[in-house]
């Protein structure tokens, strides 16, 4: 890859991230916001009590539980965020596949919040692992996410999945429908097809019709579902 | 209690959030009503008439600066607030532009709410009078009375 085309990609990979650690911190303020205001109900009540009225158990046993679920929420966001984050200096070369989509898919949850989007994963309950740079493979399913998210209406799902396929691992990015606007394929191409040099992976098919839209990219396994070792792969584990 | 209780429209999309301060609101005298989205708080500002809107920033579809500017044209003289997680800058700034009467960071106490809802409604009050002067002004024009 060319000098200018590995700074393009860092400077993409940058600026994704900025996104989705301003959405994820949002989130966390959301949940601090949230037990706030509980801990507030919280202290009406008790000082509802010292006045001499009866105290409702129900509702501060209600109210202890909301306040569990969201430091819960807002645990899960940091560590989301945290997985994101530390893509960018991974330096191990393989990654297991349905994990990485798995947390990709969690994060990308959050950077698509606002846009009334649910994201499906479907995977094989199996492992398979493949010899990538983590943060590539998640940039490029965040890329595609939101790619295929621009300007959803209300209420869409996109489904992410994976397979193994005699030419590695194949994930798919699919909405149900068509993206508005529609999709500039040349320029999603040029990006992916960036991002795939450096993944060792190829797009297979870009495509688009009155149903909807899919993106494709195509890796190498470095280990197969079965355990056995793919051609594609450098090195046995 | 005051006889005509502050009547307020808390719109965010989170819906235990909603129900929290709402509960908060309500103990301390003022009549509160929810909105889940800006789409929802728009039809309910239509129906009921309300001092002040409070408005998150942040939502899916509609956001709080979208549901604003559709607030000021079907709702003329409706005082709205902003009360969000994420106040900038030019948030603020474009909020205030487009008559936002304030822009609260969370959390807020409510009492400093409270007070702020009060002097939203003094200029609830203030706009509305001067409309309705006008408003005669014109039928008396009209008529040649």
């Amino acid at each position: 890859m060319s000098k200018p085309d590995a700074v393009r990609l860092r400077e993409d990979g940058m600026a994704l991230l900025g996104r989705t650690i301003a959405v994820h911190s949002h989130d966390v303020i959301n949940a601090f916001n949230v037990i706030s205001e509980m801990a507030g109900l919280q202290l009406d009540l008790l000082q509802e009590a010292a006045g001499g009225e009866p105290v409702d158990l129900v509702e501060l046993e209600k109210i202890c539980r909301q306040i569990r679920s969201y430091a819960r929420s807002g645990d899960a966001t940091v560590r989301s965020l945290n997985w994101v984050a530390h893509r960018f200096d991974d330096v191990n070369p393989e990654v297991e596949v349905g994990q990485t989509l798995a947390k990709a898919v969690t994060a990308a949850g959050h950077l698509l919040s606002v846009r009334r989007v649910s994201i499906a994963l479907e995977a094989p309950d199996e492992q398979a692992f493949a010899r990538v740079d983590p943060f590539l493979l998640a940039y490029a399913i965040l890329l595609g996410l939101e790619t295929l998210t621009f300007k959803s209406p209300r209420d869409k799902t996109v489904t992410v999945g994976w397979q193994p396929v005699p030419q590695g691992i194949e994930i798919a990015i699919e909405s149900g429908e068509p993206v508005e606007p529609p999709l500039d394929r040349e320029a999603v191409r040029a990006r992916f097809e960036l991002l795939l040099r450096e993944l060792g992976g190829a797009i297979e098919t870009l495509e688009g019709d009155a149903r909807g839209e899919r993106l494709v990219l195509t890796i190498p396994a470095s280990r197969t579902p079965a355990g056995g070792v793919s051609e594609t792969g450098k090195e046995v584990r | 209690m005051q006889a005509d209780p502050d009547r307020i429209l808390l719109v965010d999309d989170d819906a235990t959030f909603l129900e929290t301060l709402s509960k908060r609101l309500q103990k301390r005298g003022l009549v509160v009503e929810c909105a889940t989205s800006g789409e929802e708080c728009i039809a309910k500002a239509r129906e009921t008439v309300f001092h002040v809107v409070i408005l998150d920033l942040a939502m899916p579809g509609m956001d709080g600066i979208d549901t604003l500017k559709e607030l000021q044209k079907r709702c003329p003289g409706i005082q709205v607030m902003l009360l969000t997680g994420q106040a900038t800058i030019q948030a603020a700034v474009e909020a205030t532009r487009l008559g936002a009467v304030e822009v609260l960071e969370k959390p807020t106490d409510a009492e400093t709410l409270i007070e702020k809802v009060r002097e939203a409604r003094t200029k609830h009050i203030a706009v509305t009078e001067t409309a309705s002067g006008d408003e005669i002004e014109e039928i008396l024009r009209k008529h040649g009375w």
